[in-house]
């Protein structure tokens, strides 16, 4: 097993790279860099969600494609997408269902509450999708990329579209997340340099 | 263990769609149009292929068509699950419901045991074709081949080939005909035809395979 929670091993693609990146167990990253840098084609590499032209993501040592990995890696996306006619609950419900195939230790409806509490989204469990304000997908983003007990996140702009009180208790979360070894690295995708992240990744 | 999980979680996603997307009132009206067709011009027969193709129909269209739950696809690939059990779960939320309303309808317009068999087998068919050509090209493409499917495909490729001219035109017509997934030729599993059984069958694996390939793009696609 590596001693990185997360390396990125010179990916190329249209336009980016090639870029190398490791992560210390531990470590919370910030991604910045101007529009069209790049930035979500990375994460979304990272993720899994991708294939690069040339390179390889590991997760713990794990290729990105191998499922074990994908329990370990959790992304939340720029523009997140959720089936319209389900509710919140329903949603985080069909992800922890993929969670606890494997084992029966785990119940979905523990993962859900857990989420629904990372995400601040337990007054909204019963809104349908085609309900929610773009604050709430970002938050509900979150929730399903925390979901299961994940050891490293990418969140693409999860920041975007809430307000000032909300942005600090999703860093909040974030960060004590990640000192209690919930999870153990991040990378976070911003507009601008902000204050939380060990370390800031730019062009 | 993992596959059959991962396809039961997608398919437990059906009952929030019936009740709360239109499928559950398409469904409906479907059915009611059949039953009322029965009573004057349709047989049992036809009734039990159109309630079970035309309802997987309806199906692919509500439950894969749609753009949003398309690129929710993407981020149902980040969690631990496979496209395959992506499809399979997909297509077995597309059939179940289509199969509940070709039992309805057998009840209603008289039931056939070999008609009910026939139509089961038609819609897996016809659902797994569904799937896989909605999935990637979105819900339009189901309009279609649901008419296809109501119109068309309920007559023999020998009486429509003549129609097509010129020769490579009508060559194409009867090949799509008897390749194509079509009520004609489901029609003969209610007489025990056991091509018409494997070709159904062969549609049905096929047509989950190309589902799976095109949800394994969106992962593999170069960035």
């Amino acid at each position: 097993m590596s001693d990185y929670a997360l390396t990125l091993s010179d990916i190329t693609g249209r336009g980016l790279g090639p870029v190398s990146i490791a992560l210390l167990p531990g470590e919370i990253a910030g991604l910045v860099g101007p529009a069209g840098a790049g930035k979500t084609r990375l994460l979304r590499v990272a993720a899994g969600a991708v294939r690069s032209r040339t390179g390889e993501v590991r997760v713990w040592g794990m290729r990105v494609t191998d499922p074990a990995a994908r329990r370990l890696i959790g992304y939340a996306a720029d523009s997140p997408a959720f089936p319209r006619a389900l509710t919140v609950q329903e949603v985080l419900t069909y992800y922890a269902r993929l969670h606890c195939a494997p084992s029966s230790e785990r119940a979905p409806l523990g993962l859900v509450r857990e989420a629904l509490e990372i995400g601040g989204l337990a007054a909204a469990a019963d809104l349908r999708i085609d309900a929610l304000a773009r604050a709430d997908l970002h938050r509900l983003s979150f929730a399903q990329a925390a979901l299961g007990g994940r050891r490293v996140l990418l969140l693409d702009e999860t920041l975007s579209g809430l307000d000032a009180f909300a942005r600090r208790g999703q860093r909040w979360v974030t960060g004590a997340l990640s000192i209690a070894a919930l999870i153990a690295a991040a990378i976070v995708m911003m507009r601008k340099k902000a204050l939380f992240p060990h370390r800031t990744i730019g062009p | 263990m993992q596959f059959l999980h991962c396809a039961h979680a997608e398919f437990q996603l059906v009952f929030p769609r019936l009740t709360r997307t239109r499928l559950g009132i398409a469904l409906l009206a479907l059915g009611t149009t059949l039953v009322w067709l029965s009573a004057h011009a349709f047989d049992p027969l036809t009734v039990t292929l159109q309630a079970g193709a035309l309802g997987a129909i309806l199906g692919a269209a509500a439950i894969v068509g749609d753009e949003n739950e398309r690129a929710a696809l993407t981020t149902a690939l980040t969690h631990p699950t496979t496209p395959l059990a992506i499809a399979t779960g997909r297509w077995l939320a597309i059939v179940v419901p289509a199969w509940a309303l070709v039992i309805i309808c057998a009840t209603a317009a008289g039931w056939r045991t070999d008609g009910v068999v026939a139509g089961m087998i038609a819609t897996a068919a016809v659902g797994s074709f569904a799937l896989a050509v909605v999935l990637p090209l979105g819900r339009g493409v189901a309009v279609p081949l649901f008419l296809f499917m109501a119109v068309a495909g309920t007559i023999p490729p020998e009486r429509l080939v003549d129609l097509a001219r010129p020769g490579v035109v009508r060559l194409a017509a009867a090949s799509a005909m008897e390749l194509g997934p079509a009520l004609w030729h489901y029609r003969d599993i209610a007489t025990g035809d056991v091509s018409a059984v494997l070709h159904a069958l062969a549609w049905t694996g096929l047509g989950i395979l190309l589902a799976s390939a095109a949800i394994a793009r969106r992962r593999t696609a170069a960035p």
